[in-house]
């Protein structure tokens, strides 16, 4: 196994908006390169929705009841995990973060895997999961809150790897001056929903158009805009015509910054 | 894409609002004359805590939390907000309390309690009470009045003010709606099929109701009775509506409520989480086909009502207005379900009672759209 895959860890609370007082872990499903998928994990099951996988804290190593809230997962730099995991390692809540067993990690990846294809009334409950909360119920007015809280963490995870790698992008790109724009609407602005669509140059320049047309974008958002048709030309080139690749192009400020991140690797 | 972050905005502002009030000249003296007041009077401050704490669990939980009881938590959550609001140096309660002595604080806080609680209250509760308590206080002072007797509050005719002869009403909630429904045959608006509830009809309306019944009537009995007359749609009245299950001999109407109550989930440990767990395994593939039967038919727009109702969490009344219904149609449509339901519920405990609503959701949720006739 992975030498992260399956483990629930610590975030990069520097990364987390400081307002909020949440404690939370992120479960990795999935590593990729330098790109983790993550899951928010918290602790309180009475806020679990239906794609949230509830681990009782009789059947964990970690002794806690987990809630895994699969909807939000998204892709992530190294980064946005708790820095120095090994050199704290003599700290006893992530010494037994650390220590999950391999079996207890498949189970854990396996179970979420299962949560997510599986909504039929026939199979949907072979897991343990939440429901589907009241609009107006506390919960669910938490879960909005947290949900806009944890898009600003991956955006401001992003940023700081693509800031901490200047050279790891080529300058056509337009990297540096994208991420200052974004970097200052992050104190005001909250992440944009993801769209879907075909991936391509003329598509990405529909979204801004139809954005504009709404009154939606502003002027220094161009430097976004190019970022997005730089990358579309950097994945023809690359011959990238994944499912992913194309909903990332299609996506949020954050989905952007993962895209460049996919497709020009860390040189080694 | 570039939406505005509107919690944002609201708390700037008031950052702003509070600033300014900072800068102002005599801000320093009220401050210390806040300070002095509390270092002075150092029980003042527990006194009005608990004051206020036994106040905030008077008010009725279901329509001001959404909850069956105040907990510790809820109750703290207002008492901060109140404190918030009368120690912000932007409201006029702080210079209110700069100078009044210690004896008056609580008087000043106590217009505030009520309006923390409105604003905090559920959406059902603050639509009934813009629509029917704002509109009786604005006629308060020509036609109407209400009086406390025995630490009761009643409601009734500004004429019969200082009139002995005028009894103090006893009648309980069913007994007003059928006396005023069935005996004297009024006619009362449609909450949710959007007849006007604002403005002279409806004080009309609620002069008329007094003056037939001609005795001082309870005040929650009144609010109460209005709700049920212009079938007011509350998540109550759903839960309500589907009370025609029968009752679990082991443990009584409490296990019923929990499988009626959206909310209900939030009374389930996580053991019983696990055990709805295991009672969906095992029944899943009964119960679809049972559902498979029951919903085959079920009209399109019930379909639709119930998939807004349990999928989407939205409150009755807004689920039945999405698929052009009035509230009734949700009552219907619940009795209906409940019906359905009967035979599978009398397999089950009711410690399995909720694993029925939570299959029930995932069942909608993976029923497909149907085109069908939706009413306006």
């Amino acid at each position: 196994m992975n030498s992260k895959n399956g483990l629930v860890l610590p975030i990069n609370y520097s990364f987390w908006p400081p307002k909020s007082q949440t404690i939370l872990m992120a479960f990795v499903q999935a590593v990729e390169g330098d790109i983790l998928t993550l899951c928010p994990v918290i602790n309180d099951f009475k806020a679990a929705e239906f794609f949230d996988l509830i681990v009782p804290a009789g059947k964990t190593s970690l002794a806690c009841d987990l809630v895994i809230m699969g909807k939000l997962q998204a892709g992530f730099p190294a980064g946005a995990l708790h820095a120095g995991l090994a050199a704290a390692s003599h700290d006893e809540s992530i010494k037994l973060c650390l220590a999950m067993p391999d079996a207890e990690r498949q189970r854990l990846v396996a179970d979420l895997d299962y949560l997510q294809k599986n909504t039929l009334p026939t199979t949907a409950f072979k897991v343990l999961r939440g429901t589907f909360l009241p609009k107006d119920s506390e919960a669910a007015r938490w879960r909005r809150k947290f949900v806009r809280r944890w898009q600003s963490f991956r955006l401001a995870a992003l940023i700081g790897a693509v800031k901490a790698q200047p050279d790891r992008f080529p300058q056509y790109l337009g990297m540096k001056t994208a991420v200052e724009t974004i970097e200052q609407g992050l104190q005001k602005k909250p992440e944009p929903a993801a769209q879907t669509g075909p991936a391509n140059e003329e598509n990405a320049m529909r979204i801004a158009a139809s954005a504009k047309k709404r009154g939606g974008i502003s002027i220094e958002r161009s430097e976004t805009l190019n970022l997005r048709r730089n990358l579309a030309k950097a994945m023809q080139e690359q011959k990238q015509t994944g499912a992913v690749f194309e909903k990332l192009l299609n996506g949020s400020d954050a989905d952007l910054l993962e895209l460049a991140l996919r497709l020009f690797p860390a040189r080694r | 894409m570039t939406d505005i972050d509107f919690d944002n905005l609201k708390e700037e502002r008031k950052l702003a609002r509070i600033e300014a009030a900072v800068k102002k000249p005599g801000f320093a003296a009220m401050r210390r004359q806040i300070l002095e007041l509390f270092h002075e009077e150092p029980d003042l401050f527990s006194r009005l805590f608990a004051r206020i704490d036994t106040r905030i669990r008077k008010y009725p939980p279901r329509d001001y939390c959404g909850e069956r009881h105040w907990t510790d938590e809820l109750v703290a959550d207002r008492l901060q907000a109140i404190w918030n609001t009368v120690l912000n140096p932007a409201m006029s309660y702080f210079a209110k309390i700069a100078k009044a002595p210690p004896q008056e604080i609580a008087d000043i806080i106590w217009g505030q309690i009520r309006k923390i609680m409105i604003a905090e209250a559920t959406p059902n509760f603050k639509r009934f009470y813009n629509s029917f308590i704002q509109e009786l206080q604005h006629d308060k002072p020509k036609r109407f009045t209400s009086k406390t007797v025995a630490k009761k509050r009643f409601r009734g005719l500004r004429a019969w003010k200082s009139d002995s002869r005028i009894k103090l009403g006893n009648k309980k909630v069913e007994e007003l709606v059928k006396f005023w429904q069935v005996e004297k045959r009024l006619r009362f608006p449609n909450m949710a099929c959007n007849e006007k509830l604002v403005g002279e009809p409806l004080c009309d309306l609620v002069w008329e109701m007094f003056k037939l019944l001609n005795e001082w009537v309870r005040e929650k009995r009144l609010f109460d009775s209005w709700k049920k007359l212009v079938n007011f749609p509350t998540a109550v009245q759903a839960e309500q509506s589907l009370d025609g299950l029968p009752r679990d001999s082991e443990s009584g109407p409490e296990a019923v409520e929990k499988y009626l109550d959206q909310n209900g989930r939030d009374l389930l440990g996580i053991e019983q989480l696990q055990a709805v767990k295991e009672v969906l395994c095992e029944n899943a593939d009964a119960w679809a086909s049972h559902f498979d039967r029951v919903f085959a038919g079920f009209r399109p727009e019930q379909k639709k009502f119930l998939q807004y109702y349990y999928v989407n969490g939205l409150a009755p009344g807004a689920a039945a207005e999405k698929v052009g219904k009035a509230p009734s149609f949700a009552s219907q449509t619940f009795s209906r379900v409940a019906e359905e339901c009967l035979p599978l519920r009398e397999q089950l405990s009711s410690e399995e009672l909720p694993a029925l609503r939570e299959f029930l959701k995932v069942y909608l949720l993976n029923l497909k759209p149907e085109t069908g006739r939706t009413k306006k």
